[in-house]
């Protein structure tokens, strides 16, 4: 049999394969997103031994108009914690909304117990459950006084073990979390921000107004300014509850705070950026947290987490697994990876977490040696 | 001795005799080379014209017809590129060696187009979805600064590429760790320079380059999805030769020369970025700011006989990025080195043998170093192989090809800071395979290529059966439909931590073993390639299965078994892909036209309300693509190389919305709420490239001027959507950003040749 010639095959097969390919590809169209998504709901809450339980009930808020510390709290909501025992339906705090409470009294948190959340809002239902761990008892602590040399930055960086502690470990931790606090220090999250740009727009109305209104109105003014100065005075602050002041332990990052005042003339800063660069200097070195896996018994601590002179606050939580899943999580979602969808949430029906912690502690003094 | 062992012995030789060849016959062999420089030719085809027999020279150059009667015969030899060879050679009772020196065509010189010789056969190899690019052709396409044979081959249908920024070559549906990358025979790893701008490869002294995009035959394994086998230059065993370059990027210089018996081939390429590098530094306020990459590439090749040849190369290439502002350095470096050792020898010309001998390590490390704590990674992975390979040709329907393998893999991987180590991976494995493929005439118009792979895998005990079948059926005088059909095993993988369309820290390689099971896929591939008027049109469509894909596992955090940091399960790519090239005269280039879909069910991703995992798009499903690379010489000493792409966008997650969780050590962290997983599509891809080149001579030099013009219409392709996360002060909402791919990007470069 003779074989078709090649340009008939072409003609016949290729080329309307080709033309159908055009045209099929000039009409596809991709997916589009979605308009307007929903929200849904969120909820926070860590219960431990000791305290009142707090349930933080919000909704996501949409992309565009969320920014940091914002939140979008749910008032209404019917907020119910079961145990095997009891059922207590928490309160809504009438000056916050979106928090829900219920006091150690009614509602006690027990080691070993079982807590199932559900709350509904509309048509909405959010379920989550946590079995709060058994404490680790801390047993034994190395250095508890630790002496930092200027010198240990320049050359010694690797000296970063100035101590170390043990604890039993917990028969149900699904891990701990550690969290080194700096007690001589005081600082604001960043929901505070605003207040310091609502700071230097009374500042700058101050300065406007002046000879053009009445004194008294003017007073008004001053008055809230001097509030919200004494507000940052007394939680922005190097000052500890006994007056004293402290420093930071590197002369580096204390000459860059002394510096930082100038810089209201030298760079044009107002007083509201001063107080947000304070803020977030004192805010971001005051605390450290980090986890260690459950089969652990000891764990370091280092100069990484220690940035100040005085008292400190070492806490070994022992957290459930939602809490755990969540922390060791919590930096995923950001790489655009297909599998990196985000956080751990175990949480039915919504997002957030419902975890719980029980906990020992122990203080350290850190001090500067030149 | 008794009746019936006679009987066998006789019959035994009966068979002998009649498998080695007719009576009177002999074969014709002998090596092709570059009539200009002594360099050997691969895949030329080589036949007898008007009587429809042939071969294709294998890699070494080595070509043999068995069984020619005694007579006159014509022996033809074309390559694209030179000039056809065509001999009149008179075959007795004796075996005849038969060198034959091709001459290159003077392309740019002369305009006159070149007919083919309507009784040549155009290609003996049956491979579907095979392409190889001579160096001509891995230089037509334009590219962002310089040359890339990689950045050449993701014009190539059936490839898909992540971004601008990304020479990783995604295969019809597959990531670039599952292509075997192959330098001279010798595996390497995380081939690229730039966080992925440009290969490793060097294109002065890439002699061919050569991807088999699927259904692959039995003499390469251990890959799920393609093989990309670059073969670099011998050295010109002639004269001394140099040729190099500078461009904005970096310089490069490739030396070669006669030396012994055969020749020796240096070539080197550094970047020359410390001015862009010094202006960079001002602008981060940094103490310390460097950039550079290096190649360098060492071999000679020595002609001991015309029975043996040796080959000695080595390659070492990095990256290097240093950082260093205020109170914290960062120190990033990676790069590979290889060795390898080459003995072909001819046994009888119709057996050929390889003993290759290669080492490969690639590094990976990343040093992060405050004043109160150092944090190191350091990835390595070390591949130590004994290759052999034999061609048999024992009569005229058949070639025989075998070989052994044995491959010592290690991986060792820590991460920790200056006094603790937190992962410390030290793996170590043998790959041992065995394979044996048949190229089989079975009559004028069908060939068949079944072959058979063996692997064994000592890290956790694996072995694995890889059947592969192709075929080929000659429908026209130029038209052939073509089918094959093979089983794949990967034991070896890259924990990729790829950011949408970049490279960036993703180098972490790893083993199977009891914890991780290797991957698997069966390829099935049909299509027909027929030539019309000055085109090879070669229409193709695929199927692949896989089982047993890999995704890191971002929920793990503290195990160090490999099994628990990854997340698996199968998954499929299917889709058509057509090439249309022409490839001699005034104008040459190609159409890629691909469409294609390439989906997996992961564990613990896409979970539906039974918590069972969904199948969704791959971050490289490039539902359609289009290139057309166009090369056009006038005015003699002119050309004009142009590029035009299209694609579908990148699938990604839309994000919906955003909260925020306050720990109770009073910091808060926020999170992004995504919609389902890469089902809405960036903006689609279109970019136009231009390239002019003027030539120039002087004396004995050869010189270039390129002026390029990378996407000339300046169409904002997207890279990459991200929030910002707002002011809080001022109360001001996120906004969503676009992070664009290259702009308009002209640069200049100067070849030169001597």
């Amino acid at each position: 049999m003779r074989p078709p010639a090649t340009h008939m095959l072409f003609a016949r097969f290729i080329a309307p394969f080709i033309a159908l390919f055009i045209t099929l590809w000039g009409g596809c169209s991709s997916p589009v997103e979605i308009d307007n998504p929903e929200q849904i709901l969120l909820i926070q809450a860590f219960l431990t031994p000791g305290e009142e339980v707090v349930v933080n009930v919000q909704k996501t808020l949409p992309s565009r108009l969320y920014y940091e510390g914002l939140e979008d709290p749910v008032s209404g909501a019917q907020v119910i914690v079961n145990t095997e025992a009891s059922t207590t339906v928490l309160d809504e705090d009438p000056a916050v909304a979106g928090i829900y409470k219920a006091s150690a009294q009614a509602l006690p948190v027990i080691e070993g117990e079982t807590y199932q959340l559900e709350v509904t809002h509309e048509d909405r239902v959010v379920r989550a459950r946590t079995t709060v761990p058994i404490r680790s008892r801390v047993t034994e602590v190395v250095n508890d006084t630790i002496t930092y040399f200027q010198r240990y930055g320049d050359i010694f960086g690797e000296l970063v073990h100035p101590g170390e502690f043990s604890w039993i470990k917990s028969p149900t931790a699904a891990g701990y979390v550690i969290i080194v606090e700096a007690l001589d220090v005081t600082s604001l999250p960043v929901t505070a921000e605003p207040l310091t740009a609502q700071f230097d727009t009374l500042l700058a109305l101050r300065e406007r107004l002046e000879g053009q209104v009445a004194n008294d109105s003017l007073r008004v003014l001053e008055r809230q300014i001097s509030d919200l100065r004494a507000y940052f005075n007394t939680n922005i602050t190097l000052v500890n509850d006994a007056g004293d002041t402290t420093r930071f332990l590197r002369e580096r990052q204390q000459e860059d705070w002394r510096e930082q005042e100038a810089k209201e003339s030298t760079n044009n800063w107002t007083e509201g950026k001063l107080w947000r660069e304070r803020r977030q200097d004192l805010f971001g070195n005051r605390v450290l947290d980090f986890w260690v896996p459950a089969d652990s018994t000891r764990s370091d601590f280092w100069w990484l987490g220690v940035r100040f002179e005085g008292e400190y606050r070492i806490t070994l939580q022992s957290v459930d697994e939602n809490y755990f899943d969540y922390y060791t999580t919590l930096f995923n979602g950001n790489s655009g990876a297909d599998s990196d969808p985000g956080p751990i949430f175990h949480v039915d029906g919504g997002t957030g977490v419902f975890g719980s912690y029980s906990r020992d502690s122990f203080r350290v003094i850190a001090r500067r040696g030149d | 001795m008794s009746k019936s062992t006679h009987k066998s012995i006789a019959l035994l030789a009966a068979l002998v005799l009649a498998s080695g060849g007719q009576a009177g016959a002999a074969d014709i062999s002998g090596f092709l080379r570059d009539a200009s420089n002594g360099e050997s030719l691969p895949y030329v085809n080589v036949y007898l014209k008007g009587e429809k027999r042939g071969f294709t020279a294998n890699e070494s150059g080595y070509y043999v017809i068995v069984d020619v009667k005694p007579g006159k015969h014509t022996l033809v030899a074309s390559l694209v590129g030179y000039r056809t060879f065509s001999e009149e050679v008179v075959v007795t009772a004796d075996d005849i060696v038969n060198d034959i020196s091709l001459i290159e065509q003077a392309l740019l010189f002369e305009a006159r187009v070149i007919k083919n010789d309507p009784e040549e056969v155009d290609d003996f190899d049956i491979s579907p979805g095979r392409t190889t690019l001579q160096p001509r052709e891995l230089k037509a396409a334009p590219a962002a600064i310089e040359a890339d044979p990689v950045r050449t081959i993701q014009t190539l249908p059936g490839v898909a590429s992540l971004s601008d920024f990304n020479v990783g070559l995604y295969v019809r549906g597959g990531t670039p760790d599952q292509n075997l990358v192959l330098l001279d025979g010798t595996d390497v790893y995380n081939a690229s320079h730039l966080f992925g701008l440009f290969s490793t490869f060097p294109a002065d002294a890439a002699k061919s380059t050569e991807l088999m995009r699927g259904a692959y035959p039995a003499r390469y394994g251990g890959r799920l999805s393609s093989v990309l086998n670059v073969i670099t230059d011998e050295g010109n065993k002639e004269e001394f030769e140099a040729t190099g370059g500078v461009s904005l990027l970096a310089s490069r210089l490739t030396m070669q020369g006669p030396v012994g018996r055969g020749s020796w081939l240096i070539s080197s390429r550094r970047t020359h970025l410390d001015p862009v590098i010094a202006i960079a530094r001002k602008a981060l306020d940094a103490k310390k700011f460097g950039y550079n990459f290096y190649d360098l590439q060492g071999k000679t090749h020595q002609v001991l006989s015309h029975t043996d040849q040796w080959t000695l190369a080595a390659y070492t290439g990095q990256d290097a990025l240093v950082y260093r502002f205020d109170e914290f350095d960062f120190d990033l470096e990676w790069g590979n080195r290889t060795v390898s050792s080459k003995w072909t020898h001819i046994f009888d010309s119709n057996l050929f043998g390889n003993l290759l001998v290669t080492g490969s390590r690639f590094r990976g490390a990343t040093v992060f170093d405050t004043e109160d704590v150092t944090l190191k990674e350091v990835n390595r992975l070390t591949d130590i192989s004994l290759k052999t390979d034999i061609n048999y040709v024992p009569d005229e329907n058949h070639t025989v090809e075998a070989g052994v393998n044995v491959k010592r893999m290690s991986m060792d991987y820590q991460f920790g800071e200056s006094s603790q180590i937190w992962y410390d991976l030290d793996v170590a494995g043998y790959h041992n395979s065995a394979y044996v493929q048949d190229n089989w005439s079975v009559n004028r118009l069908l060939v068949l290529q079944p072959g058979l792979r063996f692997n064994q895998f000592s890290n956790g005990g694996y072995t694995g059966w890889s059947p592969r079948l192709a075929a080929r059926y000659q429908v026209g005088q130029d038209t052939y439909l073509k089918a094959a059909v093979g089983r794949y095993h990967q034991y070896i993988f890259r924990l990729t931590r790829e950011f949408q369309g970049i490279s960036l820290l993703s180098n972490v390689w790893a083993l199977a073993d009891s914890t991780a099971e290797p991957s698997a896929a069966i390829h099935y591939v049909a299509g027909v390639e027929t030539r019309w008027r000055k085109f090879d049109v070669d229409l193709e469509g695929y199927y692949k299965d896989y089982s047993n894909l890999y995704e890191i596992n971002y929920d793990e955090q503290q195990s160090t078994k490999i099994g628990d940091l990854l997340r698996r399960g199968p998954g499929r790519a299917y889709g058509v892909d057509l090439l249309i090239r022409k490839r001699s005269g005034r104008q040459t280039g190609w159409l890629s036209v691909s469409t294609g879909l390439s989906e997996r069910t992961i564990d613990g991703l896409k979970l539906d309300e039974s918590l069972k995992p969904q199948s969704f798009n791959s971050k490289f499903d490039r539902r359609v693509s289009l290139n057309l690379i166009h090369s056009v010489s006038f005015r003699r000493r002119w050309r004009l190389n142009s590029r035009v792409a299209y694609a579908w966008g990148q699938p990604y997650a839309q994000v919906l919305g955003r909260g925020e969780i306050t720990l109770p050590s009073g910091l808060r962290w926020s999170f992004q709420e995504k919609g389902e997983l890469n089902a809405v599509r960036l903006p689609s891809y279109q970019r136009v490239d231009l390239a002019l080149q003027r030539r120039f001579k002087f004396d004995t030099w050869d010189m270039k001027f390129n002026l390029q013009v990378i996407n000339v219409t300046n169409h904002k392709n997207l890279f990459n959507y991200f929030w910002s996360e707002g002011k809080a002060d001022s109360q001001t909402p996120a906004k969503r950003r676009k992070i664009s791919m290259f702009p308009i990007l002209p640069s200049i470069g100067f070849d030169f040749s001597f």
